[in-house]
C-alpha cells in the first residue's frame, strides 16, 4: 500500500539519521529536512527518555482542537492538558476558533516549530489534510482524536464511532419503549438531527435510523434539524409536538439537543418519569453534569455517553510510544485487533478530586481502518438509572 | 372640462398613493399569502401559533436592533454577540453553578445588569463609530468578535441555578410575546410620531443632509447604538428564559437571521426607508415558514437551511422590483 510505502520511507529515514547521530556524524548528514526533529543533539538511544528534549522523546506537543463552549469540549481539552502534566510533556493547546483555516496555520506552526508530535481534534474532515501531511512529512506525527482527518499518514485516530453511538441510542429506544409501552402495535418517535453537513451529525442519525427502520412497530414521524443547539432543538421540538401530537419517543443526536429537548416537554407539561402514564422515551448522544441527574430521575431513559476524557491520553500514550521508538508503527496495535484493559493501561492520576482513568470505560478498544489509517474505537458507556451517579461518568467530575 | 380633469387628476394620484402604500406594506400581503399557504399544505402548523411566537421573541428584538441602525443607514454586526455576552456576564453573577461568581440572587439586579451591559457595549459602539469615525462594518464585526470570545473567556458550561424571576420573564409565553409587541409598537410609535424618529430617518436618508437641518448626528448614532445594544441584551434575556439556563454559545448565529428579518420585513439596507411594524412581519414570516417546514412531510430537514435561503433570496428580488416601481411611480407623478 502507498501509506506503508511512505510510512516505511519515513521510517527509514529516522532510522537513517539514529544511525548517524549514533555513530557521530551528526551535521554532514544533508537529509533534506525529513525527520529534521529528530536530529538532536543528545545522543541517546531509541526509547530513551530520561532527558530532557532529548532525541526520540515526547516532551512537547502542540494541540489544536475546537476549544469553545460546553462542558463536553471542557472534559475533552482538559483530560489533555492533566494527562500531559502528569507524564511531564509540554502541551500547548492552540484553538482552531471554528476554522479551518486556523487549523491549518496552527499546524503548519506547531511543525515548524519546536515540537514533538502534534494532536489534533479536525473541525473539517477534509480541510487540514495537506497540512497534515506536510507535518508528518517534516518529520513530526500528528494523531488525531475526537473528529478525525481525511489524511491517510496519521499514526492513529482515537475516538468512539458515531454511528455505533447513535445505533446503540435506537437499540436504547426499543428498550424504553418496549417496557414503556409494551401493548402498542406502532410506537411513533421523532429523530433529532444535527446541522447538515456536519459527518458526525449524520453518523448518529444515520446509526440510529437504520436501527428503527429494522423495526416494523416504528414509525419515525419525522427528523427535525436541531442544529446541535438546545434553544433550536426546544423550539423546533415543542412547535412539532403541538402542531402534530404527542409522540412515544424522541432521539436527540448530542446533549445540548437533548436538553433542549427536556425543555420542550417540560414546558408542554409533557415531562414526566418513566413508568408514569404518558412517559415519553427520551434517548440521546452523551451524558453531561445536567444529563446525568435527568437520566437518575427517569425523565431521560438513556445517554450513551463517549469515554471523551480518554482519548487524548490514549493518543499521547501511543504517541510517546511512536516517538520513542523512532516513528515505528509496530507500536500501534494492529487494525482487526481488540485492545483491553489488560494491554493499555492510562495511569490514572488525582484530578479534580477523583481518581482520573481510574475506571477504563474505553474498554475494550477495537482497531478499525478508516480513511486508510487505524483507528482506535473506544467503547461507550451506557447511562441509565443504574449508573447515572458513578465518578467514572465525566459528567458527574466536570460539573 | 376642468373639474372632470381634477377628478381623473385625484384619481389616477390617489391610486399612485394606494400603489405607494401598497408597495411601502408590501410584507403583510405576502405574510398573508404565505399563512394561506401554510393554513392548506401543512395546517397543523397554527396548533403551535403560540409557540411560533414565543420563538421568535429573541430574534425579534436583535430584528428591532437591527432594524434601527439600518434605518439611520448603519448596521450591527455585533447584536448577537451583545446578547450573548451580556446574558453570560450577568448569569455568572446570578447563577449557582460550581464555576459561577454568584455575587447576588435579585433577579432585579440582573435585569439591571444585563441592560446596564448591553447599553454600554452600545453606547461604545456609538462613540466608536461617531467620535472616532470608525467605520460601522468594522467596528462592529470587531465587537462581535471581542464578545464572542469573551463570552467563552467568562465561562465554557452552561450557566445554571438562576433566579426563578430572571428566567420567567423569556420563560412565560404570554409575558415574552407581549413584551416583544410592545417593544415593537413603542419604537415604531417613537419614529413615526417623534423628533427623534424623524431625525433617525432623515439620518439614513443623508447624513449631510441631516446635519445641515441641526441635528447632531453623532450624538444621535451614539443614542441608536446604545438603544441597539439595550434592545440585544434584552433578546439576551428572553433566550435565557426561554432555555432557562444560559447556553455558552448563547446568542451565535443570530445577527445573520435579523438582517433577514429586517430585510424581509422591508427595512432598506442603505437607510432611511421602512417600517418597523414591516420588520415585525419580516420576524412572523421567518418563524412561520420555518415552523411550517420543520412540519412538512414533503421537505427532509436537511432541506431546510435552503429553502431559508430561497425565501430571503426571493424578498430582496421582490424589494428590488418594489424599490424600481417606486421609483417610477414618483417619477411620473412629478411629470
Amino acid at each position: 500500500m502507498q501509506t506503508s510505502n511512505r510510512r516505511d520511507v519515513l521510517k527509514a529515514s529516522g532510522a537513517a539519521i539514529t544511525t548517524i547521530s549514533l555513530a557521530g556524524c551528526s551535521g554532514s548528514g544533508g537529509d533534506g529536512g525529513e525527520g529534521g526533529d529528530n536530529s538532536g543533539s543528545g545522543g541517546g538511544t531509541a526509547g530513551d527518555s530520561g532527558s530532557a528534549s532529548g532525541e526520540n522523546s515526547l516532551d512537547r506537543v502542540g494541540m489544536s482542537a475546537y476549544v469553545r463552549g460546553g462542558s463536553w469540549i471542557t472534559a475533552y481539552i482538559e483530560a489533555a492538558e492533566f494527562y500531559a502534566e502528569d507524564q511531564g510533556i509540554e502541551l500547548d493547546v492552540r484553538p482552531n476558533q471554528q476554522s479551518a483555516q486556523k487549523q491549518v496555520s496552527d499546524i503548519r506552526d506547531f511543525a515548524n516549530g519546536d515540537y514533538d508530535a502534534i494532536l489534533v481534534g479536525i473541525w473539517q474532515t477534509g480541510a487540514a489534510e495537506g497540512a497534515i501531511d506536510q507535518a508528518i512529512e517534516g518529520g513530526t506525527p500528528v494523531f488525531a482524536t475526537n473528529a478525525d482527518t481525511n489524511s491517510s499518514q496519521i499514526p492513529l485516530y482515537v475516538g468512539f464511532s458515531n454511528y455505533d453511538g447513535g445505533a446503540s441510542s435506537g437499540e436504547q429506544m426499543l428498550n424504553a419503549l418496549e417496557q414503556q409501552y409494551p401493548d402498542k402495535d406502532t410506537w411513533r418517535v421523532l429523530n433529532i438531527r444535527g446541522p447538515q453537513g456536519n459527518q458526525s451529525a449524520n453518523q448518529r442519525s444515520q446509526g440510529f435510523l437504520d436501527i428503527m427502520n429494522e423495526q416494523d412497530r416504528v414509525e419515525v414521524v419525522r427528523t427535525i434539524n436541531g442544529e446541535f443547539a438546545r434553544d433550536v432543538a426546544q423550539s423546533n421540538v415543542q412547535e412539532f409536538i403541538q402542531a402534530n401530537g404527542r409522540v412515544d419517543g424522541i432521539y436527540s443526536g448530542n446533549l445540548s439537543m437533548g436538553l433542549g429537548v427536556v425543555g420542550a416537554l417540560r414546558n408542554l407539561d409533557m415531562l414526566v418519569p418513566q413508568g408514569t402514564d404518558g412517559h415519553i422515551c427520551l434517548t440521546q448522544m452523551d451524558g453531561s453534569p445536567e444529563v446525568n441527574p435527568l437520566v437518575g430521575e427517569g425523565m431521560i431513559d438513556a445517554a450513551v455517553d463517549q469515554p471523551n476524557y480518554f482519548y487524548n491520553p490514549i493518543a499521547m500514550h501511543y504517541m510517546q510510544e511512536y516517538v520513542e521508538s523512532g516513528m515505528d508503527d509496530s507500536v500501534i496495535p494492529e487494525v482487526g485487533s481488540e485492545v483491553t484493559a489488560d494491554q493499555l493501561n492510562i495511569e490514572p492520576g488525582q484530578h479534580k478530586d477523583v481518581e482520573m482513568w481510574s475506571e477504563p470505560i474505553w474498554d475494550p478498544g477495537v482497531m478499525r481502518e478508516q480513511n486508510d489509517h487505524p483507528w482506535f474505537r473506544t467503547n461507550s458507556v451506557v447511562i441509565t438509572q443504574d449508573n447515572f451517579d458513578q465518578p467514572f461518568l465525566w459528567g458527574n467530575v466536570w460539573g | 372640462m376642468a373639474t372632470d380633469e381634477e377628478s381623473i387628476g385625484r384619481i389616477f394620484g390617489d391610486r399612485d398613493d394606494v400603489m405607494l402604500t401598497l408597495l411601502d406594506n408590501m410584507i403583510w400581503p405576502i405574510l398573508g399569502l404565505v399563512l394561506v399557504g401554510v393554513l392548506v399544505l401543512v395546517p397543523q402548523t397554527f396548533r403551535s401559533a403560540e409557540l411560533i411566537l414565543w420563538g421568535a421573541v429573541p430574534i425579534g428584538l436583535l430584528v428591532l436592533a437591527e432594524s434601527l441602525c439600518l434605518l439611520s443607514g448603519h448596521f450591527d454586526l455585533s447584536i448577537g454577540s451583545i446578547a450573548g455576552f451580556s446574558a453570560i456576564f450577568t448569569g455568572m453573577i446570578l447563577g449557582t453553578c460550581p464555576s459561577c461568581w454568584g455575587l447576588t440572587t435579585s433577579p432585579w439586579i440582573g435585569f439591571g445588569i444585563i441592560l446596564l451591559v448591553g447599553s454600554l457595549i452600545g453606547l461604545i459602539n456609538g462613540v466608536m463609530i461617531a467620535k472616532v469615525g470608525l467605520n460601522p462594518f468594522l467596528q462592529t464585526l470587531a465587537f462581535l468578535i471581542v464578545f464572542e470570545g469573551a463570552k467563552t473567556a467568562l465561562q465554557t458550561q452552561p450557566v445554571t441555578g438562576l433566579p426563578s424571576l430572571y428566567t420567567q420573564v423569556g420563560g412565560t409565553p404570554q409575558f415574552a410575546i407581549g413584551f416583544m409587541l410592545v417593544a415593537f409598537l413603542l419604537v415604531g410609535l417613537v419614529l413615526r410620531y417623534t423628533p427623534f424618529g424623524q431625525a433617525v430617518y432623515a439620518l439614513g436618508s443623508s447624513e449631510n443632509s441631516a446635519r445641515e437641518v441641526g441635528i447632531d448626528t453623532e450624538r444621535l448614532i451614539i443614542i441608536i447604538y446604545t438603544i441597539s445594544g439595550t434592545l440585544s441584551a434584552t433578546a439576551g434575556l428572553m433566550l435565557t428564559g426561554f432555555v432557562g439556563v444560559v447556553p455558552p454559545l448563547i446568542g451565535e448565529g443570530l445577527v445573520f437571521q435579523a438582517f433577514a428579518g429586517a430585510v424581509i420585513g422591508g427595512i432598506s439596507l442603505f437607510g432611511g426607508r421602512g417600517k418597523i411594524t414591516g420588520a415585525l412581519g419580516g420576524v412572523i414570516l421567518i418563524q412561520v415558514i420555518q415552523s411550517a417546514l420543520n412540519n412538512s412531510q414533503v421537505i427532509g430537514a436537511t432541506q431546510i437551511q435552503m429553502i431559508n435561503g430561497i425565501v430571503l433570496l426571493v424578498a430582496i428580488l421582490l424589494y428590488s422590483t418594489q424599490s424600481k416601481l417606486r421609483s417610477r411611480i414618483l417619477a411620473s407623478g412629478a411629470v
